[in-house]
């Protein structure tokens, strides 16, 4: 009864924890081309070199729970957002290891991916102004929230494949000793 | 280059001009203003005055000090109110409050987020949801850029 109570709780945050990452994601998502200002001629994004607190702005999280988190780190030029993905069990968390070291490999294909996540977090995106000037905002916040849902499906599905097969592979090699 | 110059209200957090004043001098005022509404706040609490609770909690708060015990503590302050109201009355809420109130409480709403051993999550998410409802954008990019903050 317990676990049905926190379930619907849980079922009901969804909504809410999605809408507050995307206004939070629209509202931090306001970059403009900034040379560095350590190196003559050079463009790095801020949010990576931290070196100067002025171009910084406060990181943000918003949270479903201690483990589904994004953290929204923002500068003049560039946007961090780390996701936590959820991972229920040891089996989720290795198909989460394996899935995300996937998707990080082909980093360049999704453009805005960084190739390593941040401390703490599953996987995280690097948005800089040169993406907002090429891609439009509003879709680059939808594909964030989308994948975010996407890479949930995507984990659970994996797992009941797993489960599937071993229970193929242990049915026909247990089944050789009856 | 043009300036524009906008006339502060008088109450407004950054005007508050702390620079003759030491680190530590801050740090102790901030923290008797503190010590100061805990127990306000707690016997509202108590008498189920919530309304009056949030208004206290979010007076003077730990703005430009450095000290993050004295900032957990006020925050600390701020989310035994919230965690006490129902989803329903948020917005009632959220009318007792002024502008400058409802920007501070999206702070401190943030800054619960980040705790790793809160459990209220959903409260918190339901305060986010109402306060960006009636204050937009302009909160969230507030709590992010301004640079003497509770976060």
């Amino acid at each position: 009864d317990e676990t049905q109570v926190s379930s619907y709780i849980m079922a009901n945050t969804l909504k809410p924890y999605l809408d507050a990452v995307r206004s939070t994601l629209t509202a931090a998502m306001c970059l403009e081309n900034f040379a560095s200002q350590q190196v003559e001629r050079h463009n790095k994004p801020e949010v990576e070199m931290g070196c100067d607190p002025e171009l910084l702005m406060k990181p943000v999280v918003i949270a479903r729970n201690a483990q589904e988190r994004v953290l929204v780190e923002a500068s003049v030029n560039s946007l961090r957002v780390s996701i936590g993905i959820k991972q229920a069990d040891e089996i989720e968390v290795i198909l989460c290891k394996k899935f995300v070291r996937f998707l990080n490999q082909r980093a360049e294909n999704f453009f805005i991916m960084r190739r390593t996540p941040v401390e703490g977090y599953s996987i995280s995106f690097l948005i800089t102004n040169a993406h907002t000037e090429s891609f439009m905002k509003h879709k680059l916040v939808d594909f964030l929230i989308q994948f975010m849902q996407d890479i949930d499906k995507e984990i659970s599905e994996l797992k009941l494949r797993v489960n599937a097969r071993a229970r193929i592979v242990a049915q026909s090699f247990l089944g050789e000793f009856q | 280059e043009y300036c524009i110059f906008v006339p502060l209200p008088k109450n407004y957090i950054a005007a508050m001009d702390f620079s003759e004043m030491s680190e530590e001098d801050v740090t102790r005022m901030m923290r008797c203003a503190l010590d100061e509404r805990t127990p306000t706040v707690q016997s509202a609490l108590s008498m189920g005055n919530t309304t009056d609770a949030l208004t206290q909690s979010l007076k003077k708060p730990p703005v430009g000090v450095s000290c993050e015990e004295l900032k957990l503590d006020s925050a600390r302050l701020v989310w035994s109110v919230t965690n006490a109201v129902k989803s329903a009355d948020i917005d009632k809420h959220l009318d007792t409050l002024d502008d400058l109130q409802t920007d501070l409480l999206l702070k401190y709403v943030y800054k619960g987020m980040a705790q790793l051993d809160g459990e209220n999550y959903s409260s918190l998410l339901a305060w986010h949801q109402a306060i960006v409802a009636r204050t937009g954008l302009g909160s969230i990019v507030r709590a992010m850029a301004e640079r003497r903050n509770v976060l």
